[in-house]
């Protein structure tokens, strides 16, 4: 049994426009130990994926349809109580611009304690303080600096802080929403080195959302890439970059400079992407796709193998 | 190239140094020293990227030069004029002749002004034309930047256009003066690739047609390679490596160049990676002010020579310069 299993999903938002479909018919299932990346550009729906993995939609977003089945439950069908065990306690989640999320008011070790004490209630304090201690040095941190406070700390070690805080629980599964995208290249290449040896160390299975191609092609061993609130292309990592299929995978991957082999003139996306409260019919990337004929308005989507794993949401292929 | 002799933009001995303010608790104010000794020459018709991380300084470099800043030591000479000497109506041209890009689209337009007001305002103030041929520049910029057609775009307010238009419209605003020099500060990092590919592709055939010398500040080094013909990499307040952008990327030869390039994810490029290996895990302690900016974290470092006395550029060829003393004496690690 896979670790977590989404079928079909869909998201949307209510908005002073209408309805917003965020995310529509989404499927995928991770292994444990596994990694899955997921690629697009703002507004794909990869973040809103994400959080409804946590049940931490904003109030105006909600799940239309679809299961997420982890360990087999499903997660939407879980009450309030039973959600709070799981998130942290069994997913946990590093966000978007972690920096903010650690309270500046108390001191690290104390967060992170704390976040140990809820979910294991019979531990005493002493234990949990040598529990932020060893995690501390997974992670790198030196366990004098366990004292400080977030503002001490700089922008590299506040992400270290978090990702001990996600690793805090021993949980089976990360979300991690753009871990990095803060940080110079340096200290990005070190907490990416670092997240995939603990992910490996533990064996927890990863989501790993970004808009950077290259983290996710150095990080996970599946890929999804997303476009305008659908999966568009999916498959292992080495398959989906060195031979993509999916027009806007392909497009994606040729509006990206690079800093090896030819030096090409890049190719952007021509347009603009749909607007998600009226989609258009049919392959939502038609307008903008060179390859796009009327009949892809008009046909179904449907998924096309490529290879065993590797798989498009494309007619023409 | 015959424009060699002749640098568009000469910056000399440049230093920036920000004085925190003290408090009570913490007695007197600490000095940031933002730029340290900076020289630097652009050439007439180039793509000069400066790259490097948050902190290093290259945005303080763009600041100065279109002097939203005053520079503590050191001269800057656009066209062989000192800027700094600049008054009056010599000022407002030289304002008009350099242009800035910034880098956040959201926050550099006025929300309360229409497309047409934004890129003409420029025009207005400098008292270029009537109504009429104000209108024609404007559609002309805007065509330029691939807003087109323009009618659609002339009265949009900022807030229905999404961040590669808006930066857009902020391109035809710099452009629209037809400036000699633009300073483009992290133009995309707040856009998507594609959009990103759209504004880089804009700007060279901006320099194409015009002839505009381009200042492109950027943290992407792919990003140098794809736009510039030469690059400048910055640690620190402090320039380590100037030369032809593809030789930087392809044989660096300062450590700092070398760990930059190490840590930067390879994508697309099969089999072994070549890795430098400059970077030291944990940083040397005890460094004082005085040995090279990359001292505390270079391997390859000498603690008798790269830790008593900060390394000065120096021509490795004609067009390649490095301030290290390994890469110029290439002692034994």
């Amino acid at each position: 049994m896979a670790l977590l299993e989404v079928e079909n999903l869909s998201i949307g938002y209510n908005t002073k426009g209408g309805y917003l479909k965020a995310v529509e018919g989404v499927s995928f299932a991770l292994e444990e130990g596994q990694s899955l990346g997921f690629v697009g550009e703002s507004g794909c729906g990869k973040t809103t994926i994400g959080m409804a993995l946590m049940r931490l939609l904003p109030p105006n977003g909600s799940v239309s349809q679809g299961r997420i089945l982890f360990e087999g439950k499903d997660l939407l069908e879980m009450s309030e109580r039973e959600m709070r065990q799981i998130r942290w306690g069994k997913i946990a989640m590093i966000f978007q611009a972690a920096m903010n999320a650690l309270n500046p008011v108390q001191r690290v070790v104390d967060q992170i304690v704390e976040a140990i004490l809820t979910h294991s209630p019979t531990l005493g304090k002493r234990e949990a303080i040598q529990q932020v201690e060893d995690l501390f040095q997974t992670v790198g941190i030196p366990h004098e600096r366990m004292r400080d406070y977030p503002h001490q700390y700089s922008g590299g070690m506040k992400q270290r802080a978090i990702i001990a805080m996600a690793l805090a629980c021993r949980p089976k599964l990360i979300i991690a929403d753009e871990p990095t995208t803060a940080l110079d290249v340096i200290v990005q290449d070190q907490i990416l080195k670092e997240t995939k040896y603990l992910q490996r160390e533990f064996n927890i299975g990863m989501i790993f959302i970004s808009h950077d191609i290259s983290i996710v092609a150095d990080v996970c061993h599946d890929i999804g890439v997303m476009y305008a609130g659908q999966l568009v292309e999916y498959g292992p990592t080495e398959d989906v970059f060195d031979s993509p299929v999916h027009p806007y995978t392909k497009a994606l991957l040729s509006s990206y400079p690079t800093l090896t082999g030819e030096k090409s003139l890049l190719q952007p996306i021509p347009g603009e992407t749909p607007n998600l409260i009226y989609p258009p019919d049919g392959c939502r990337f038609c307008d903008r796709c060179p390859g796009g004929s009327p009949s892809c308005k008009e046909a179904i989507q449907a998924w096309v193998d490529v290879s065993p794993g590797h798989k498009s949401l494309c007619y023409h292929c | 190239m015959d424009n060699q002799a002749n640098p568009i933009l000469r910056i000399e001995d440049i230093s920036k140094v920000y004085k925190t303010k003290g408090s009570f608790f913490k007695g007197r104010g600490t000095e940031v020293i933002a730029l340290n000794r900076i020289y630097l020459k652009i050439y007439k018709g180039e793509i000069f990227g400066l790259v490097g991380e948050s902190g290093s300084g290259k945005t303080t470099v763009g600041r100065l030069i279109v002097s939203l800043e005053k520079s503590n030591q050191g001269r800057i000479f656009l066209d062989g004029v000192e800027i700094a000497e600049l008054k009056g109506r010599e000022l407002k041209n030289f304002r008009r002749k350099v242009q800035m890009i910034f880098q956040d689209p959201y926050q550099s337009l006025n929300p309360q002004r229409s497309v047409y007001d934004a890129i003409s305002e420029p025009l207005g103030v400098h008292k270029i034309g009537n109504a009429a041929t104000r209108q024609e520049l404007v559609e002309e910029a805007m065509k330029s930047v691939g807003l087109s057609p323009p009618e659609d775009f002339l009265h949009s307010y900022p807030h229905r256009l999404s961040g590669g238009q808006r930066q857009r419209v902020a391109i035809a605003r710099a452009m629209v003066l037809n400036p000699q020099f633009v300073i483009a500060d992290e133009p995309t990092s707040m856009l998507d690739a594609s959009i990103s590919a759209q504004i880089f592709n804009i700007l060279l055939e901006m320099r194409e047609k015009s002839g505009v010398t381009i200042l492109f500040i950027t943290h992407s080094l792919a990003a140098a390679r794809y736009l510039c013909g030469r690059i400048a990499v910055m640690y620190r307040g402090n320039l380590m490596e100037i030369g032809p952008g593809e030789e930087i990327i392809r044989s660096p030869r300062h450590p700092y160049t070398q760990a930059l390039i190490d840590a930067i994810p390879k994508f697309g490029q099969r089999g072994e990676v070549k890795r430098y290996g400059t970077l030291l895990g944990a940083e040397r302690e005890g460094t004082n002010g005085l040995c090279c900016p990359f001292f505390p974290r270079c391997k390859v470092a000498h603690e008798t020579r790269c830790g008593k006395e900060r390394p000065h550029l120096k021509e490795l060829s004609p067009s390649h310069s490095v301030a290290c003393y390994y890469a110029e004496e290439g002692f034994e690690v």
